[in-house]
């Protein structure tokens, strides 16, 4: 019998509308957190073409996950703790999705418009590709299928991933208690994820439990000494929804049609973000590594400005 | 399309929202020094040997230590910073190189700075 679960998204979705608001009038009122009506137009665009693209694309990847259940391992039943597991392993899931997604250009292209914000508020939570089924982000769920997992219980979890990870787009929220800042992805662990600062490119990848960095070595603790410089090495000039959720692909197109041979069109594709013009994350921080390295350099340079 | 037309309505509505709370405002650069930090900040290791400061601060272009020539710009309350491989002057501003997905932008630097 086929299972019917909520879509959880569906459901979520007035709630996201309301707490967007709730979260513009508390900024206002405390000063703590940051909006721009520019920059929230283009998010809750780039939200609202999402759910447009993922409603076209939803069939072809409908159909990649039912042709991995028709090859799966065991006959796992809907039960709580199916639910359970499966909402474990897919956080998992998400966890090498996530970190692919900021180490290899293909897939970047589609993730790097959750980035391209400068601001960190429930709107940039809604800033969603346009081209995640062109990225190839579903392949990284397609275990959970073979493993038997049902479609319908993998997609309820999928739901409640995304819905967990709305709330953590916000400043308005500080630190929290310790036990839940060692096991859960919170406000603070997020925020260092958005980070362009060197110390915090590429670190966080955790949709709902920060474990999987710490396990894998990809955790970085915010400092309240460094404030996180939200966006992009390489931000966006505009508010362009449409170059907002392109402008990698156009680059990747530039960049393989340059000359040069095979192998450096591969890295341009499949190579990390930032390979063809040397600011990879890991070179960039690498030259901040060396820049805070040579303390007297940097008090030099202060004294020129003052004179 | 109902479902896509509330939508729509609903994001029309939060960003009225976002505008009526007054979150609309342009950045001005202080001084060259704030300039700098930008640029330092988002550039990891760039070093400025000469900034000239926009009119009203609303921008600056900096020369690098190392011969780069540097613009930080606003876009929306933010700041966008660019290394530009060239600039033309025109009518006493210097135009940006023109990016795909954003319009033409010039920086008022009250004349082309002596190093440039």
């Amino acid at each position: 019998m086929a299972v019917s679960l909520p879509n959880v998204v569906a459901v979520a979705t007035p709630g996201f509308v309301a707490l967007v608001a709730l979260e513009m009038l508390l900024v206002r009122r405390t000063g703590r957190g940051a909006y721009d009506w520019r920059d929230a137009a283009t998010s809750l665009t780039l939200g609202l073409g999402s759910t447009v693209a993922g409603l076209l694309a939803g069939g072809l990847i409908a159909a990649a996950y039912n042709a991995a259940f028709g090859f799966r391992l065991f006959d796992i039943p809907v039960a709580w703790w199916s639910g359970a597991l499966c909402f474990v392993l897919y956080d998992l899931a998400y966890y090498w999705f996530h970190r692919t997604a900021h180490r290899v250009r293909w897939f970047w292209a589609g993730h790097v418009v959750h980035h391209s914000s400068q601001h960190y508020n429930l709107t940039t939570a809604l800033r969603q590709t346009w081209t995640g089924a062109l990225a190839l982000s579903f392949v990284f769920y397609l275990p959970l299928f073979v493993l038997g997992f049902p479609p319908a219980l993998v997609l309820f979890v999928g739901g409640l991933n995304l819905v967990y990870q709305f709330w953590i787009h916000t400043e308005l929220i500080g630190r929290l208690p310790g036990a839940i800042e060692a096991v859960m992805n919170t406000p603070s662990h997020h925020r260092v994820h958005h980070g362009s600062n060197p110390r915090y490119l590429d670190r966080n990848f955790a949709g709902v439990f920060i474990v999987w960095d710490r396990l894998f070595g990809t955790f970085e603790p915010e400092d309240v000494a460094e404030p996180v410089r939200y966006g992009l090495v390489h931000n966006l000039p505009g508010f362009n929804p449409l170059w907002a959720a392109f402008h990698e692909w156009a680059g990747i197109a530039r960049d393989v049609a340059r000359p040069g041979g095979w192998r450096a069109r591969w890295q341009r594709l499949a190579g990390p973000p930032g390979w063809s013009s040397g600011d990879t994350a890991q070179a960039i921080r690498e030259r901040w590594d060396v820049a805070n390295t040579a303390p007297t350099e940097r008090k030099s340079q202060a004294g020129v400005l003052a004179e | 399309m109902t479902l896509f037309l509330a939508s729509l309505a609903a994001i029309a509505l939060l960003v009225a929202l976002c505008w009526v709370l007054g979150f609309r405002g342009t950045p001005v650069l202080a001084d060259a020094a704030a300039a700098e930090r930008i640029a330092d900040a988002a550039l990891t290791g760039f070093r400025a040997a000469e900034v000239a400061l926009a009119a009203g601060g609303h921008g600056a272009l900096l020369k690098g230590r190392d011969g780069r020539l540097v613009a930080v710009r606003p876009v929306g309350d933010r700041w966008l910073v660019r290394e530009v491989g060239g600039v033309r002057a025109e009518a006493g501003r210097i135009m940006l190189p023109r990016e795909p997905g954003a319009a033409a932008f010039s920086l008022d630097l009250g004349g082309v700075p002596a190093w440039l």
